[in-house]
Formats: structure tokens, sequence, C-alpha cells
């Protein structure tokens, strides 16, 4: 009878407090002189709704960190700082270094951000990991020796859905369209890029002012070049009032972007959109580990694990590794123990390292469409088509070694430890 | 005459489980919901039995008149007499279990709770819960020493080993290990411990008396990436047999010098493997081609291959 009582008594005491006991006290070492960890929240343009998804997958590593630290008599913590104007950036992150004594800075930033934080960390000697950015140039002529890309660059989601299009789909002939704004050009000139590579055609390319929000003139050119598919890249937002507009019109062309915030994507019907789009994480993810990530995040926080909570889940749990691992603090030892490739869990079934050349996490993508059939959640909007790199195509280009630029093409000359 | 025909007829149909050749082998088939017996002498299947949802992690008392197997899909430990081949009971278990160990006696069992990240010890007379031990994330594979004293418990996402004291029902060790662990085995001294991890597609071994690493055998064939997941011992300790998963290989380690002495080619998706009692056949659950691999270890060949039901995961053979 005893036993009895004890078996539901303990069953019932840690359904309810085995995740608190676990992740508490009992496991972080309360007496460790904690290691810090800088973590820079930009609240500018579009990153400021990504800050939320950014701030919960810090968290949830920094937990998962101070288990692993825990049995090791260490502790960490994160110190994070927003700002709302880019110039602050590096005011920022200098003082996580001088002030704060951080290991290492997280920062979920856009392209201006990210690169003058970048030049900052490689004078302080400090690894810096972008966890937002796709500017190519931060992997090529801007880059340096201790900043890490753990975010996709615009090359590697371009010919992520580029491959597809033409390889899978055979759809050669695009029609794009873009705004005006300095990233969204520079994304467009690696689809074109790689377009020609690929012996594919433009037929069109409409560039439309960042905030333009009537798309009938668009769509009537379009429907008269008659593309195989339509590129569009416009911020998240826009990109979705153009897709509903599409979709209302009801062309018939494949719709295609080089990127989507899928948070912003739960706010509408999938009856209402079209299109499909890389993505670096997806919560709907249930093959190799993907599932158990996603379910603990979602237990966590009690909302679905994005790619930017991904991203900056997968820095910061980075760097609890390395620093466990390796046994230091010191900027240069995390380097060498990063520029080693020993393999990082990211859940997505492969091991992940950085290439050596620019510091790219190699990582796999998925393709996600809007489901034809509603899902049980109303997040559960999106269906994947397909994983990349593309399981059985064989081109060029097509690996986590190769997607993006070619190392031919890489301008990247990284500076000696 | 007919009473005597039918006294006949029960008293075969009674020694029937008997008359059967033994070791058997059972192996769980986690999308069917089933057990297939196999004959080991003959290698051919002598039943099937319907069990709970989801059976994955399986293992045998002792004696063999148990079998046990983690119903994910009811948050339980299955219990099935061995002699009617009847799922007879449940031990509640906390939720989705997957692997479990058995106490060389045959009285605890060693339950892995992935998500509440501890391990339970039962007892299975009783069915009480011993203790609940925090271990890391994600815990997976549960490994008992061969002298009952010790337990390893992996832990998939703080890439950690957890090292049990079954006296003091206490964690006493932590044990970090590369990417991933999801597989432990003890040498048949107890002096060693191989943990495979996955991600890190590394062998760990480990001195079982300093709870340190010592080697590190990597798994790799040309580019194709290999990704260890279950891991038996021979009997005389010196082979360790690992399965890839995906890359649908059995890797032959040599304990004397820690490397790959060759892969032997067996089913899709090899998970569980499982050795007879001399050690001269290896069977292998392969959760895609829905069949068991039959290795003769003297030639390192797959010699039979048994269809099984549908995803086996793990095998148990009866010692």
């Amino acid at each position: 009878m005893r036993g009895k009582r004890f078996n539901a008594v303990g069953i019932i005491i840690f359904l309810l407090f085995g995740n608190l006991f676990v992740f508490g006290s009992s496991h972080t070492s309360e007496n460790a002189t904690p290691i810090k960890i800088g973590h820079l929240l930009s609240q500018t343009g579009s990153l400021k709704d990504k800050g939320e998804y950014a701030a919960m997958g810090a968290r949830l590593a920094l937990e998962e960190n101070n288990v692993l630290a825990g049995f090791f008599g260490k502790k960490f913590t994160l110190v994070s700082e927003s700002f709302t104007h880019s110039e602050l950036a590096p005011q920022m992150a200098l003082k996580l270094i001088k002030e704060n004594n951080v290991v290492a800075i997280v920062g979920n930033l856009n392209e201006q951000e990210s690169r003058l934080v970048s030049e900052l960390t490689q004078m302080q000697g400090v690894p810096f990991f972008n966890s937002a950015s796709k500017a190519d140039s931060l992997r090529g002529v801007d880059c340096h020796r201790y900043t890490f890309h753990l975010e996709a660059s615009a090359a590697i989601y371009v010919s992520a859905i580029g491959h597809w299009l033409i390889h899978k789909e055979k759809l050669t002939r695009w029609y794009f369209l873009t705004d005006d704004s300095p990233a969204n050009i520079k994304i467009y000139e690696q689809a074109q890029t790689f377009l020609n590579k690929e012996n594919g055609e433009e037929i069109g390319h409409e560039i439309v002012s960042a905030n333009k929000s009537n798309y009938h003139s668009i769509l009537k050119k379009i429907k008269r070049a008659k593309p195989d598919a339509v590129f569009v890249i416009l911020n998240s937002d826009k990109q979705i009032n153009f897709l509903k507009q599409y979709k209302k019109r009801g062309l018939p062309f494949q719709v295609v972007g080089a990127y989507m915030d899928i948070v912003q994507l739960w706010k509408h019907e999938a009856a209402d959109l079209t299109g499909v789009w890389p993505t670096i994480w997806y919560h709907e993810l249930f093959r190799y580990s993907a599932r158990e990530l996603n379910n603990r995040f979602f237990k966590r926080f009690n909302k679905p694990m994005d790619s930017a909570a991904w991203a900056n889940w997968a820095a910061v749990k980075i760097i609890g590794e390395v620093v466990i691992r390796s046994q230091s603090t010191e900027g240069k030892k995390i380097i060498e123990y990063l520029e080693s490739n020993r393999p990082f869990d990211g859940h997505k079934g492969s091991a992940l390292t950085f290439r050596n050349r620019d510091h790219q996490l190699k990582q796999p993508l998925h393709l996600v469409t809007p489901r034809t059939e509603p899902g049980k959640r109303e997040w559960d909007i999106l269906k994947v088509v397909t994983p990349v790199p593309i399981p059985g195509l064989k081109v060029e280009g097509n690996s986590l070694e190769k997607l993006g630029v070619p190392h031919s093409e890489c301008k990247c000359q990284l500076e000696p430890l | 005459m007919n009473q005597l025909i039918i006294t006949l007829v029960l008293v075969y149909f009674s020694l029937l489980p008997e008359l059967i050749a033994r070791p058997l082998a059972y192996v769980s088939n986690e999308r069917s919901n089933s057990v297939t017996v196999i004959d080991t002498a003959t290698d051919e299947v002598v039943d099937t039995i319907a069990v709970g949802s989801r059976p994955r992690g399986i293992g045998l008392s002792p004696d063999g008149s148990i079998l046990y197997l983690a119903l994910g899909r009811d948050d339980a430990i299955g219990v099935v007499d061995t002699k009617s081949g009847k799922q007879t009971g449940e031990i509640s278990s906390g939720s989705d279990p997957e692997a479990f160990s058995i106490s060389p006696e045959g009285h605890r069992l060693y339950v892995s709770n992935e998500d509440a990240n501890t391990a339970s010890i039962i007892d299975t007379q009783t069915h009480e819960i011993l203790a609940i031990l925090p271990v890391g994330i994600e815990p997976e594979g549960v490994a008992v020493s061969p002298n009952g004293k010790t337990v390893y418990v992996t832990a998939e996402t703080s890439h950690t080993v957890s090292v049990i004291d079954t006296e003091a029902l206490e964690v006493v060790s932590t044990i970090l290990v590369e990417s991933r662990p999801r597989a432990a085995a003890f040498s048949p001294d107890g002096n060693r411990a191989y943990v495979t991890s996955e991600i890190g597609g590394i062998v760990s071994v480990i001195d079982t008396k300093t709870n340190k690493v010592t080697g590190s055998i990597k798994l790799e064939q040309g580019d194709k990436p290999i990704k260890p997941m279950g891991v038996v011992v021979s009997p005389d300790g010196k082979r360790i047999y690992v399965a890839t998963g995906w890359a649908n290989l059995v890797a032959v380690i040599d304990a004397a010098t820690n490397t790959v002495t060759t892969y032997i080619p067996v089913g899709m998706r090899v998970w569980g493997l499982a050795l007879t009692k001399d050690g001269k056949k290896l069977y292998t659950a392969n959760g895609v081609s829905n069949d068991v691999s039959v290795i003769d270890t003297e030639i390192n060949k797959v010699v039979a291959t048994i269809p099984a039901g549908e995803g086996p995961w793990g095998i148990a053979i009866e010692m």
C-alpha cells in the first residue's frame, strides 16, 4: 500500500514540478561565478517583432546550458541589451564586453548593426554569433575571424528555393518582384546571378517602393508576362499583402519567396496565402530530434519555436557547450574549438559545424508552403515541401558544404588568430 | 476413448510453449504494436504477441518468464507472460518511456523518462517506484553493470551520462560524452562501458572505476555519415557491435584496439541489437525494412533475414 501511494504521489509531484526541479537549483551551481553571455536585441524595423522569439530561444538554451554546467560546478547567465537606433549597437556590445565581461555575444541584429558589432568584437577578441542578418557581405568582404553565422545567408536561401524551382519543378522563367530597400536589392542580385548560372531566364523585374500596398498594376503585368514562377523579395508584411492579392486574383504561376517571417503568417489564414519559402526551422518538424526541441520550447513558452528562436537558441547553446567542453572562456580558445569542426546537435538530424572559409553554419533548411487542409492549432498553417539539400538531387551546390556562394567566389579572408 | 483424446490434446497444448525450441528472441515492433517471437535455433518466427501502444525498449527477466516493454503511447512498461504469450499488466512509468534496463537478479527496472528528465527505479515485484532521480536532458539509453551496482543513463540533449549508485539510489557522477548519446553497454567484467553518440559519430569508451572517458572510436565510411545507435558487447568482451541507423550497417569494433574492424550491411534503419548467450549470433532490428538480420559473428555475415512486424525497434534474447 505504501508503495502504491508513493507511486501515485511521486508521479504527480514529478509531473507538476519535474521540469522546475531539473532546471532549477538542483542542477545549477549557485555558488559558482556566473559565466556571462551577451545578447543584443535590435528593436529596429522587423527585428522588433522577432525580438520576443529570439529572447525565448536564448532563454531556453540558457536553462539547458545550466543543466550541463551544474554537473561541472559552473553556471551561465544571459545579459541582454536592446536598443532602437542601429548606431547604438557597438556601444551596447562594448558595454557587454567591458562592464559585464561577457565571454561571447549573440546578436539578433540587422546587417548594419551586425557589421559594426562584428568589427568591434574582432578588435576586442570576443566571439560574436550573428543570429539574424542574412547579408552575404558579412560572410564575404566584411567577414571576421571572431564572427560566426547561425542565420543562413541570402545566397543560401536563394539557392535553396532556386534548386527546387529549376531542378525539381523545372520552372526556369522567373519574374522578380522586389522593393527598393538595399537588403532586398542584394537578394535580388543573388537570385539573378543564380538564375543566370542555371541557364534560366529573367522575363520580368518590378521594383516597388518599400511601402507600396496595392499591387493591382503589377499583377496585370505578371499575368501578361506568363512566367513559370514569380520570385517575391519583399519584407514579410508586404509579401503577405502581395500574396493575398495574388491569391485573390487567381493567377496560376508558382510563387516563391527568398524568406518569410513565419510568425507573421500566423496572423493569417492559409487559404488566403500561396507560395513556397525556405526556412531554417519550423515548429512542425517532427523528424529526427526536432520533435523533442519543438516540444520543449512549446512546453516552456506555450508558443511554437520559429527560426529566430532556433537561431538564438542554437547560438547560446553552442557557446555554453564550447565553454564546458573546452574548459575555457578565452575568446581564442572558443574560436579554435569552433574551427575544429566538432559537431553540434541542432536537432536537425545532422551534425552541424561551421564552414571554415566563412564561418557560416552548415545546416539543413526546409521549404514550406500553406496547408490545403486545416492544421490542429492556430499556428499549424504550413506544411513541409522538402528538406534542403533536396534528397536525391545530384546537382552542384545541393549540399551543406556548397549551399550559397561557391567557394571560388567567396571573398572572405579571415584574419589570423 | 474420446476422453483420452481430449486429455492428450489438452496435455499437448499445455506443454506446447515448452516444446518450442529455445532460446527465443523477442522483437518489439513499434508501429504494429506487437512482439515477434523468433526461435534462434531455426531462425523462424514462432509467435506474434499483441501488446500495448508503440513498444520500443524491451527486456527479459533473468529466468525468461517475463518480458518487459516500454509502451510509449501508453506511458507504461508492459508486462508480458512469456509462457502464455499474453500481456498481463502494465507498470506506470511516466510519459513516453523509450528505454529501460533490468537488474541482473530481475528485481528492479531502471527507466529513462524523456519528457521529465528523470530516471525511475521500479521494484518489479511490487511495482513500487523506489526513486525518481533527475538526470540530464532527454534521457534515453539505460545500462546496468554486470554486478548490478551501477546504472548508466544517457541524456541526448545535455550530452551526458548520469552514473547511478543502485544501493544509495542517487546519481554519483555525470560524464560528458560526445553529441547526442543514445545507448550504453558494459563489458562483461564491468570495467568498461561503451556509449554511442549519434551526432558526434563516436563510441566513447569509459573506465567505470573512474567514470572517465578513456577512448573515442570514430565511425565513418568514406564521406557517408555514420550515426552510432544501439550497442552490445560480446560475452568474451572482445568485440563491440554498434547499430548505425540509416547507414544500414553494423560496426564491429575490436575492444583491444578500439578500432572498427568491419562494417556488416544489414536491413534498413538498424536500431536494436542482441547477442545469443554464446555470442555466436547477433540479431538486428531493422525498423524500415521490417525485418531482423541474423549475423554469424564468426564470419561477420548475415546468414538469415527474418520478417518481423512493422517498425522493429529492440530485441531481447533468452539467456
